[in-house]
């Protein structure tokens, strides 16, 4: 399988990569953004919440109701007085 | 010698070595940057996606094998990640701009003054470039890197016929758009290091 196409194109490709070097800086930040990420990674996830906090409302379907009836009136509302506040 | 270095720097960045990360990547540093280079064409390119390759090495430290050479995963890595940027410039057309400034600096798109001194590298990067991805890669890992048709075979899972076949059209295809013959090839003399 070789030839001298394959001389040349290895050649031409190893002669013009030797030249070619990434940037100094690049070590360092790539050493940067490490730490940073493993700073973050030993982070607890939200460290404030916990079980307690962590409520699920006992609704009865009554309230769960009222509660869907009232969104859209709250929405419309909301909406209704918008251009109001602009004009004002 | 250096395969197991690496193994015992791949256990100390498993720990979270940040040591370990800087010494890998002076080690390998220029093998990725130089795949990533030949294959996207772009020196910008290049660098992010060393740099990535390498966050991903520490990141995903943990499920990497230290007993084997670390080699084939950066090489896969840095095809997977370039093949990506690659698709998604072709995705992507430049904004108009972008088009003008690069018909007006034509350098901009290439390394340094290696653009004016090496006339044979530009038309070699255009013939590359205008390949289909699949057989690129393969171009690049073989005449690169010097890989064997098996280990190319096993970075870019594919079967080894596959890789023949890219790499048998992928020549026929730089012969063409090179003009070269088997007989007459441009004589390159000049040692790289």
């Amino acid at each position: 399988m070789k030839d001298s196409t394959d001389l040349y194109i290895r050649q031409a490709l190893r002669n013009w990569t030797a030249e070619q070097k990434p940037p100094e800086n690049l070590r360092a930040r790539l050493l940067l953004i490490a730490a940073a990420a493993q700073r973050e990674q030993s982070l607890p996830r939200n460290p404030e919440r916990t079980k307690i906090e962590v409520v699920i409302p006992n609704q009865t379907p009554l309230e769960q109701a009222i509660q869907l009836h009232h969104l859209p009136w709250q929405w419309v509302t909301h909406v209704s007085l918008t251009p109001l506040r602009q004009v004002t | 010698m250096t395969h197991t270095r690496d193994g015992e720097l791949i256990l100390k960045l498993q720990s979270g070595s940040l040591e370990a990360l800087g010494e890998l990547y002076d080690q390998h540093r220029r093998m990725v940057y130089r795949t990533a280079l030949v294959i996207t064409g772009d020196t910008e390119a290049a660098s992010d996606l060393l740099q990535d390759v390498f966050l991903r090495l520490f990141r995903f430290a943990a499920n990497i094998d230290s007993q084997r050479p670390i080699e084939p995963w950066l090489y896969r890595m840095t095809a997977n990640l370039s093949y990506d940027w690659v698709k998604r410039q072709s995705r992507w057309p430049r904004p108009l701009e972008d088009f003008l400034d690069w018909l007006a600096i034509p350098s901009k798109n290439h390394p340094d003054e290696a653009y004016e001194k090496h006339d044979e590298w530009r038309e070699l990067q255009q013939a590359i470039s205008s390949l289909p991805l699949g057989q690129r890669v393969v171009i690049v890992l073989y005449y690169l890197n010097d890989l064997s048709l098996q280990e190319i075979a096993d970075i870019l899972d594919v079967p080894v016929g596959t890789v023949k076949s890219r790499l048998h059209y992928g020549r026929i295809a730089l012969r063409r758009k090179l003009g070269l013959s088997q007989e007459m090839v441009p004589d390159l003399n000049y040692e790289g290091t």
